[in-house]
């Protein structure tokens, strides 16, 4: 994969996210970061070939289904794979995101094997 | 307090234990150890807090000294004694542990499905709530507690 787009207010969980990936030895080129959903669409914008999407849902100024949202409505970006990485796991939330368009959940706290299950579908 | 708050509140607290111990144990590396009630809590210098809002209402807090927060931002970063650490990273780092102590327990104590959201975590100058429960992460020592509003 080219490029990956890690959304998530806490620059903790970003770091956490990219360790994590190191260890379940997904190879990424370039890891991008974004603080919430309205600097991640600033991203996608300027990195069209961004393959895939981790984002968190609980955050600031656009949060993560209004993000995943605003993603489906661009139309270059509807097959964009979206992953929520989020504590929040009520089945009512997590039908709302996928109903927006997300594919897949991943619940913190995680382990580098969680993370691989969720991404392996989308990752070479 | 009559006897089914009792317990309510007694499984609460299991909750909050087991919550506490499944983030630190998946997250945080170097694992943790939950100390006894005579334990000394850790003199507040950041205490990290989230709302839960709804019909569950209260708020979780987690407070550290100033060793105890660089002790558990260095495991959640996986770094080691010398790799450099600022104050906005042991903050922030205090904040979203918060965070996922307040997502586990919203699910175990509330159902998937109960009406609780949780707010963006802050951070707040107050001392340790009492009656909190305390952990040594690495060397420093953790308190976490919460307070029911409803």
């Amino acid at each position: 994969m080219n490029k990956l787009l890690i959304v998530d207010d806490s620059s903790t969980m970003r770091k956490i996210i990219m360790r994590v990936l190191r260890q379940a030895e997904i190879s990424v080129d370039n890891i991008l970061e974004a603080g919430n959903g309205v600097e991640g669409m600033q991203q996608l914008a300027s990195h069209p070939d961004v393959g895939l999407v981790l984002s968190d849902v609980n955050m600031p100024e656009m949060n993560g289904l209004e993000f995943v949202k605003a993603i489906r409505k661009s139309h270059a970006k509807d097959k964009l794979p979206i992953i929520m990485v989020t504590t929040e796991s009520g089945q009512g939330l997590l039908t709302n995101a996928l109903e927006e368009g997300a594919n897949g959940f991943v619940c913190k706290p995680f382990t580098p094997e969680t993370i691989r299950s969720a991404l392996e579908p989308f990752v070479g | 307090m009559d006897d089914h708050q009792a317990r309510a509140a007694g499984a609460l607290a299991d909750d909050l234990r087991a919550s506490v111990q499944q983030v630190l144990a998946t997250m945080v590396e170097g694992g943790c150890d939950c100390l006894g009630a005579d334990a000394a809590a850790p003199e507040a210098r950041l205490h990290a807090q989230v709302e839960f809002q709804g019909a569950h209402r209260g708020v979780l807090s987690v407070v550290c000294d100033e060793s105890g927060a660089e002790d558990l931002a260095r495991g959640l970063l996986m770094l080691g004694p010398d790799d450099p650490l600022g104050p906005e990273e042991v903050a922030d780092a205090l904040k979203e542990c918060a965070n996922m102590v307040a997502g586990v327990l919203k699910t175990r104590a509330f159902g998937s499905d109960g009406d609780a959201r949780l707010s963006v975590p802050r951070l707040q100058s107050a001392p340790a709530p009492a009656g909190a429960f305390l952990w040594r992460v690495r060397g420093g020592t953790m308190a976490v507690a919460l307070r029911r509003d409803s």
